[in-house]
């Protein structure tokens, strides 16, 4: 199977500071993909560079066999990376309905006129309705934004992203500040996002759950891949317990 | 029926606004002196470009202060090319195409410029048109301003009273309300609003941030260009002295006293602010500072300006009487 993303050492650094160093990274369709790694390893570095927030200084990334290095965000959204943020970014002084439209509207493409005349494509409502109930949400559609939620809010990003029907999914930390309740549903929602094909990458910081959703996970420290693997591999990593996990003879 | 009902319900801005422009039209011209009839029509021209505020300020978060210098493109390129014999429907479509041209390209440019900049570079625009507008003899007649300008003329239909210009002002707002308020709710409304509230998450979205700033600017200049070249037609005469900055910071203050998110309160902010000076005759010459403080109070007290706050009212009430006692319950019971 090819993957749908692919990141060919790609590099990028801030001034002196190297926050990608010749990443490499495959994930395939459905797969679910962790990247883990100490604070300021670059895990949102890496996200930014795949969404392309940032540009990269040097290496490439494909998106389905197409190269999109040299492509802006919003393109490459439209090609099919979709993302959440480890703090919400949603249209703050809009309802709840038009924040979750920007995302269909991602998905239909319209251009300006067909949708000035009407065109709608499909029903918001319909969408929704099976992703609700997985992820326990309840609202008004002219409800503010503001007033849901944190953790609401963090699991909407993700149905928002999912609307507008990504090829891969971005996910950076989704259970920070999540109750117990809120994180089981998040973790269901991922899977969902993977059952539908999607690959998924999610930074998370919680290792049972990354141990238990990912099938596979890359482990990064100073910029740099020390780890690739199945969850069983990379527990038994020994750079990677070093780096992160922490010495099993550290407690004694 | 209740797809009707929905639907008013979801474009109640838009009925109360044709319903009092259609009740405006019926009165008004039966019981106006002339004089008061130029103001009125003043206002619905100030209502035209201030929508454009609206959409750049309001949908956009983008601040533009180079109104004026639109207002006196189309103005002018109208005025100049129907001196030359061309017919109206003409010379109106090429003011208003070159406008929006004029804008495009100038928003190529000037978006290249992060945030706040961008919004100098209309200042600059501003200032420099006037300068322009004021000293080019052949297409503005310089100081003097342009004279003798033809009136509008539509085939047999020729407007020749503030009356009959008053009729096209009023078709113009409404094809403007009607499309504003349309703009909302597609994808590119939606889209602004991504740019004003969150430029990343836009990006991230699909949302093209620098297009969608510079078509916003692009609307903003036509809409601007159509209230100019009316008004140019209807007195007859354009002079630069007319086209200051000061024009400009008016149509943001309209924008805002009503309600950057409202066409009906641009409307009403329209209204003020032509009849505030009439009224406040006496202190004609502290008027700006009126405005200024104003401003400041507006930013502070009521961001949404008064529609924002007719509506704020309008919910708090709603929720008091609708509410069942049920509703409380559950909501009671959902905190607990």
């Amino acid at each position: 199977m090819e993957p749908i993303l692919k990141l060919a050492d790609v590099r990028k650094r801030f001034g002196g500071v190297v926050t990608a160093d010749h990443i490499n990274m495959r994930v395939f369709p459905g797969e679910i993909h962790g990247l883990i790694g100490p604070n300021g390893a670059g895990k949102t570095t890496a996200l930014n560079l795949i969404s392309g927030i940032y540009e990269v200084d040097g290496g490439t990334i494909c998106l389905g066999g197409k190269d999109v290095t040299r492509l802006p965000a919003h393109q490459r959204a439209r090609l099919g990376v979709g993302r959440t943020f480890q703090v919400p970014r949603f249209l703050r002084r809009a309802s709840i309905y038009d924040n979750l439209m920007i995302g269909l509207d991602l998905a239909n493409q319209f251009g300006f006129l067909r949708s000035f005349f009407g065109a709608r494509g499909d029903e918001l409502n319909a969408l929704l309705e099976p992703l609700k109930e997985i992820a326990g949400l309840s609202f008004n559609w002219e409800d503010d934004i503001a007033a849901m939620p944190f953790g609401q809010q963090k699991i909407l990003e993700i149905i928002r992203a999912l609307i507008a029907k990504p090829k891969v999914m971005l996910i950076d930390e989704p259970a920070a500040g999540l109750n117990s309740e809120e994180i089981l549903r998040t973790m269901n929602l991922i899977k969902l996002v993977s059952e539908r094909g999607i690959g998924v990458v999610v930074i998370e910081h919680k290792m049972d759950l990354i141990m238990n959703i990912c099938h596979n996970i890359t482990c990064i420290n100073f910029g740099k891949v020390i780890g690739q693997g199945a969850p069983k591999e990379i527990s038994a990593n020994p750079a990677v317990i070093e780096a992160y996990l922490g010495k099993e003879d550290d407690d004694a | 029926m209740r797809r009707i009902g929905d639907h008013l319900k979801k474009n109640t801005q838009i009925y109360v606004f044709l319903g009092i422009m259609a009740l405006f039209t019926l009165i008004t011209p039966n019981f106006t002196t002339m004089y008061t009839q130029s103001v009125v029509n003043t206002v619905l021209a100030y209502f035209i470009a201030a929508l454009g505020m609206n959409i750049m300020l309001g949908m956009g978060g983008q601040i533009s202060f180079a109104t004026c210098a639109f207002m006196g493109l189309g103005g002018y390129i109208s005025a100049d090319l129907m001196k030359m014999g061309l017919p109206s429907p003409l010379t109106i479509l090429c003011g208003l195409i070159v406008c929006g041209l004029f804008a495009f390209l100038f928003g190529l440019l000037m978006y290249r410029l992060a945030g706040y900049f961008a919004t100098f570079a209309t200042l600059a625009l501003a200032v420099t048109s006037y300068g322009i507008y004021n000293s080019f003899k052949p297409l503005t007649g310089g100081a003097d301003g342009l004279i003798n300008i033809p009136t509008l003329s539509f085939g047999p239909l020729t407007l020749t009273s503030m009356y009959s210009y008053f009729y096209l002002l009023a078709l113009a707002c409404v094809l403007a309300a009607v499309f504003v308020e349309r703009l909302r709710k597609t994808s590119y409304g939606r889209s602004l609003a991504a740019v004003r509230d969150n430029e990343i998450a836009a990006r991230t979205l699909g949302v093209n941030v620098y297009m969608t700033k510079i078509l916003s600017f692009v609307m903003a200049g036509v809409l601007a260009g159509l209230a100019g070249i009316i008004l140019a037609h209807q007195n007859r005469y354009l002079s630069a002295g007319t086209l200051t900055l000061d024009i400009s910071n008016m149509f943001i203050i309209i924008a805002m006293l009503g309600g950057i998110r409202s066409t009906f309160g641009t409307l009403i902010g329209a209204l003020i602010v032509v009849l505030l000076p009439e009224v406040l005759r006496p202190i004609k010459e502290y008027i700006r500072m009126v405005y200024g403080f104003v401003i400041i109070i507006l930013m502070v007290f009521m961001p949404m300006g008064l529609w924002g706050l007719l509506e704020m009212i309008g919910k708090s009430i709603r929720s008091r009487i609708w509410v069942r006692p049920e509703g409380r319950e559950s909501r009671r019971g959902a905190n607990s």
